[in-house]
């Protein structure tokens, strides 16, 4: 019991990492995933090839695979960059691909009469979109986006086994040293569950306050 | 009378089916013309061809004497107009749907003051003004900060219009603006229509209300097959229909009318 009380101001500080680099990739997806999420349901074609491109390939590794080939990379492309800034940055693409594919979703399943009701009107395109469009679609995404980012908070996780300190690296340092594993792990897993739960107790909360009715 | 809307022998297809195959018609400033047929026959998607919300491969469509969707060359090819010239012909086109499609993240003042704020750049002020004035015409001064999914279909219905005028359109289609509706909320919706026309609105109604439209129409169409099969004054045409299509038609609708 002792090593735990010694060594939870440790591991906070390693929660407090973990809710910072979870902080930045949803904060960079969710910023990207807007834009192209727009960008998916334009008129140009080749842009909606390349993000269904990139939203499939993403999809498709694992986010370990994807923070071993950020990790590599840029070394071998010639920059010099610390664990923690290549596990960021593949958490952000990771993030991307999924808040892009909701916002697309969300969009498209908008009534095809809301289009229509705006048109009528005489409204620009740019007008429908974020007048009328978006805002609608930012609403139904908001279940989903919190989802999103509960798996993204839990995501960073991996990181541990790239290099980078946060919680479970932090853990695991206390582990080998204390070789207390059974209360060290259970006080990690209270600290994901503490910085996890309010989202999905908040989630639940929007997707019943957001259930829309046109 | 100078004619309002233009339509000349228009030919629209949704691929290989061709849903209007060559119709022609005029509404006059101020009048009520009326569409009635069986689904199929193309009648809404000629509301829809008049502001644009479909494109169409044959014939041309003026009102207030601009072109509508294309611009005519002397040498009779169509050139398709820009996105802006639409736009700012539909700002004088109103038009009512069937299932309302009010902006359910609006309020109701909301709503109606999109249009005047968005396509128009009026100041929010004024746009509020002209909504609230016509939200009172239409008698739902009591739900201006209403969202719309707190409001029953009729009412619903009536913001629609409310919508649509404030753009102060030349003319308003109403493409079966009370099929949607309970039948005890027919009646508002109607009324509301009725003093429209009363105001000297040029309008096109396409409706199931054969009541309606003898009352309130100075002209009523019937669609067959993407064709107008007959034309002329309301009450001469359903008195004393002419063509078999019509008389069948008119047959089956007092049959289910009385069901």
């Amino acid at each position: 019991m002792d090593v735990l009380v010694q060594s939870l101001p440790y591991l906070a500080k390693g929660a407090l990492q973990t809710v910072w680099m979870a902080v930045v990739a949803i904060f960079v997806g969710s910023v990207a995933g807007l834009v192209l999420g727009l960008a998916a349901v334009s008129r140009f074609t080749a842009l909606r090839w390349l993000i269904d491109a990139y939203i499939f390939l993403t999809r498709g590794i694992p986010i370990l695979v994807l923070m071993f080939i950020t990790y590599y990379a840029f070394p071998a492309m010639g920059y010099r960059v610390s664990s923690y800034a290549a596990v960021t940055v593949a958490l952000a693409l990771y993030a991307t691909a999924f808040y892009t594919d909701i916002m697309r979703g969300c969009l498209q399943s908008l009534p095809r009469g809301q289009t229509e009701a705006a048109k009528s009107l005489g409204m620009g395109r740019m007008s429908i979109i974020f007048d009328i469009l978006l805002p609608q679609a930012m609403k139904s995404s908001l279940p989903p986006w919190l989802n999103t980012s509960i798996v993204m908070v839990k995501s960073t996780s991996y990181s541990a086994i790239v290099g980078a300190w946060e919680l479970t690296y932090a853990a695991k340092e206390v582990v080998e040293r204390t070789l207390a594993t059974f209360e060290i792990f259970g006080a990690v897993m209270l600290f994901y569950f503490a910085i996890c739960y309010p989202l999905s107790l908040l989630s639940t909360h929007l997707e019943k306050k957001t259930a829309v009715v046109h | 009378m100078t004619a309002m809307i233009e339509v000349s022998n228009v030919v629209k297809s949704f691929g290989p089916l061709e849903v209007l195959k060559g119709v022609s018609f005029q509404v006059a400033q101020g009048e009520v013309a009326v569409i009635i047929g069986a689904s199929g026959s193309g009648k809404s998607t000629i509301l829809r061809c008049i502001n644009f919300l479909e494109d169409f491969q044959g014939g041309g469509i003026k009102v207030d004497g601009a072109d509508v969707g294309y611009d005519l060359k002397p040498d009779g090819t169509r050139v398709p107009q820009s996105e802006a010239t639409i736009a700012k012909h539909r700002q004088e086109v109103g038009m009512v749907f069937q299932s309302f499609n009010l902006f359910p993240h609006k309020t109701v003042v909301e709503n109606v003051m999109t249009g005047p704020l968005r396509a128009k750049g009026v100041p929010r002020a004024e746009a509020r003004s002209i909504a609230e004035a016509l939200l009172a015409k239409v008698g739902l001064s009591a739900k201006l900060n209403e969202l719309p999914a707190n409001l029953s279909g009729g009412q619903q219905q009536r913001v629609a219009i409310a919508r649509a005028l404030a753009m102060q359109p030349k003319v308003m289609l109403f493409d079966e603006v009370t099929s949607a509706l309970d039948p005890e909320l027919v009646g508002e919706v109607l009324k509301v229509i009725r003093d429209l026309a009363q105001d000297g609105m040029t309008m096109i109604l396409v409706t199931h209300e054969m009541h309606f439209a003898r009352d309130v129409g100075d002209k009523l169409l019937f669609f067959d097959a993407g064709r107008i099969l007959e034309q002329g004054e309301p009450k001469a045409i359903l008195d004393n229909p002419e063509s078999e299509r019509l008389k069948a038609f008119l047959t089956r609708f007092s049959a289910t009318n009385y069901l």
